[in-house]
């Protein structure tokens, strides 16, 4: 089993082990490479059965949940720069005596003045860090990101906690306590890190630093546009309203547009220190999110993520529509299935010539029917998800990108954007 | 597995970037094209000679016309929804540019000097062309913000025009549940406030939106209304309501028909201005 794309070797797993259970349960996309040493039987278990089995209390769930806390702590400390120098056994060891917590949204993970017992790591998801002001009123400070830290600086300095954190959103945290922190801080990398971090936190901020746009990192995180990691974005001051970017997404796409210009709208900061804010509409389209709700519950399995992390709807659709209740965007409709014939009808406004002469129903002129293989039984369809593919079938050549005149839409990676406009530290 | 920093390739997008080094580049070619096609004519005219000019003067005519024959295959692309033939917005670029070059090549190729009646209708469409292009441009640059700035979502015209209907439908509706007066207080005031168009340049003046401008309308209309039973005077605000969305409906449509309507200039006089050409080629070269 290799990690990340260096490929660094993480674990030779023996008969009777188990792979792939993470990204079952978290969602998340898969972030390792196994590979086999030698001829290999394996057990194959789909989705939709292994979360059959999630659901029930029992020695399966105990098993999955036992290993998904150790190997996400030891995956994680793995990654963070202070840690990564440590023995793998130190920290297999460190994991053992660390809790994974998750928190939901808003909760409170510690609070200002509160006596420091504890050191967190985010493993997953942002947290709001929020200081009380001189008139009592609080105000948010910075927003911290997966891979980030918080609560050493009260640790270090003996003091009571300077300010409290909040989840953004689901946050999975790390927590160790402070006699395992104060332990691990007597070694030389950790400490050094640890006390150039503090530094950093605790110097006053600089008057460019003092623009990063707060206000819209966190409207970001409230409104789940942080998830995206292929948000359709619009400039409004640019887009001239032709509609061109619907239109070739329905000429690419059977004649059903995957996007409408609809959503959330935004003011983002502009590229330089002094720019205007530039209004932005992040369009119906789907977002490809770094946890897809639409994936939980698909009866036959057919959302995938396909080897880039991009959310697909297979052929073995049925139409039940579960997918598009659960998107929290409402970015995935239910279409009907068309014909050829309604296909080119609707793309040229009248039907092919043949159309015009047939009189009869034969197989080519009557209405497509999807046929979908599943668990044996054949179903006939007429409704079928559909969803922005990233034009997957173009070479990701995206259709509304590649015919917008002036450049006015883009596809952009909400917390890559984030790390670029320095809103998230 | 997974944890921390997944595999997924990070993507944030750089096409506005791309474009706008394109664009910076074809302005550099565009200025570096008009210094060398003005060198060339001027320094021709310093030693004149019959032939010399001849030549000068017929190939400006040949590479204007190559040029705008290039920069018209923008309307190919536009037909083209499918990969492979590049960005529309790149092609867009090259066909404002490429156009201004070949304007540049024109303009040396005959002056402003009209002559017979079919160049001077020629330099008429010619002109025409050039100044619809322009025209197309800066209303590309400057209207988008207005919009931005008046709408609630971005809209097509054909969605504005269904809105504007709906509106209109409720307006009705509502007057037609209403006494005789209150029937008439809808046709004169509200139909004429609907359609206003000083109410619509201050749409455009204020830059503002419905929700701005909606209570300083109701401020307007309540004195007027103050006799009306209690159930009229809300039935009443709701369609004035209507009223002042139709008339920002049809100030937005305006703004977006202001956008395409230029194009049927731009297109029209290019057509004409390319049957002209190969009317004016075809007579030089054989009579």
């Amino acid at each position: 089993m290799t990690l990340g794309p260096e490929a660094a070797y993480a674990a030779t797993l023996q008969p009777g082990s188990f792979f792939g259970e993470m990204t079952l349960i978290s969602g998340l996309p898969r972030n390792a490479n196994v590979t086999t040493l030698e001829p290999s039987l394996m057990i194959e278990v789909p989705r939709r059965a292994f979360e059959e089995k999630m659901k029930k209390p029992g020695s399966f769930r105990d098993t999955m949940d036992r290993t998904y806390i150790e190997r996400g702590l030891a995956n994680h400390l793995r990654v963070i720069p202070e840690f990564s120098h440590f023995d793998p056994q130190i920290l297999h060891e460190l994991a053992k005596r660390v809790r994974l917590r998750i928190f939901a949204k808003g909760e409170v993970i510690i609070r200002e003045g509160d006596e420091a017992d504890s050191f967190y790591l985010i493993r997953e998801g942002y947290v709001r860090v929020v200081k009380a002001m001189a008139g009592g009123e609080e105000r948010t400070v910075a927003y911290l990101k997966d891979g980030s830290y918080f609560g050493e600086s009260s640790l270090l300095r003996r003091e009571v906690r300077n300010a409290t954190v909040i989840a953004a959103g689901k946050v999975e945290v790390i927590q160790m306590m402070k006699e395992d922190f104060l332990a691990l801080v007597t070694h030389e990398t950790v400490s050094g890190h640890l006390l150039e971090k503090d530094r950093q936190r605790h110097a006053p901020v600089p008057e460019e630093r003092s623009r990063t746009p707060l206000g819209f990192v966190g409207e970001m995180l409230e409104r789940g546009l942080i998830k995206a990691t292929s948000a359709l974005v619009i400039h409004l001051d640019t887009c001239t309203r032709c509609g061109n970017c619907v239109k070739a997404c329905a000429e690419l796409h059977d004649g059903i547009s995957r996007l409408t210009r609809h959503g959330m709208r935004f003011d983002a900061p502009g590229p330089g220190p002094n720019a205007p804010l530039e209004p932005l509409l992040v369009a119906t389209s789907c977002m490809h999110c770094l946890d897809p709700e639409c994936m939980i519950g698909c009866p036959t399995g057919a959302i995938t993520r396909d080897v880039n992390g991009e959310v697909m709807i297979q052929d073995s659709c049925i139409g039940c529509g579960n997918c598009a209740r659960r998107c929290p965007y409402g970015n995935i409709s239910m279409a009907e299935v068309k014909s050829q014939e309604e296909l080119a009808k609707q793309r040229t406004g009248a039907p092919m010539i043949g159309g015009y002469l047939k009189f009869w129903r034969t197989a080519e002129n009557e209405p497509m029917m999807h046929e979908v293989e599943s668990n044996n039984q054949k179903a006939v369809v007429r409704k079928i998800a559909v969803k922005c593919d990233l034009c997957h079938d173009y070479d990701n050549n995206h259709g509304c990108v590649h015919n917008c005149p002036y450049s006015a839409i883009e596809r952009i990676d909400a917390a890559a954007y984030l790390h670029q406009i320095r809103g998230a530290e | 597995m997974t944890a921390g920093p997944s595999m997924v390739p990070v993507r944030v997008s750089t096409s506005r970037a791309r474009s706008l080094r394109v664009e910076r580049a074809l302005q550099i070619f565009t200025i570096l094209s008009f210094a060398a096609l003005g060198w060339w004519y001027f320094s021709s005219h310093q030693h004149p000679s019959a032939n010399g000019y001849h030549v000068l003067v017929t190939a400006l005519g040949w590479i204007g016309t190559g040029l705008a024959v290039s920069a018209a295959a923008l309307s190919a692309r536009k037909r083209l929804a499918y990969q492979g033939v590049g960005r529309l917005s790149a092609w867009l670029t090259g066909h404002i540019y490429i156009g201004l070059i070949s304007a540049a090549a024109i303009f040396f190729h005959c002056g402003l000097h009209a002559g017979p009646p079919l160049t001077a209708l020629l330099l008429t469409f010619f002109l025409l062309t050039i100044t619809s292009g322009v025209l197309g441009w800066f209303m590309a640059r400057r209207i988008p913000p207005l919009l931005t700035a008046m709408e609630e979502t971005p809209a097509i015209a054909e969605d504005l025009l269904t809105i504007r209907a709906d509106c209109l439908r409720g307006m009705l509706e509502l007057a037609s549940n209403g006494s005789a007066e209150f029937r008439a207080m809808v046709q004169l005031r509200l139909m004429k406030d609907a359609t206003s168009w000083s109410r619509m340049l201050r749409f455009y003046r204020r830059r503002s939106s419905l929700a701005e401008e909606l209570p300083a309308f109701h401020r307007e209309l309540d004195e007027g209304v103050a006799h009306l039973r209690e159930s009229e005077r809300r039935a009443f605000l709701r369609a004035a309501e209507y009223a002042l969305r139709v008339n920002k409906m049809n100030a937005e449509l305006l703004l977006q028909r202001l956008m395409r309507g230029w194009l049927t200039l731009h297109v029209v006089s290019t057509s004409g201005m390319f049957g002209l050409a190969a009317i004016h080629i075809f007579s030089v070269l054989y009579f």
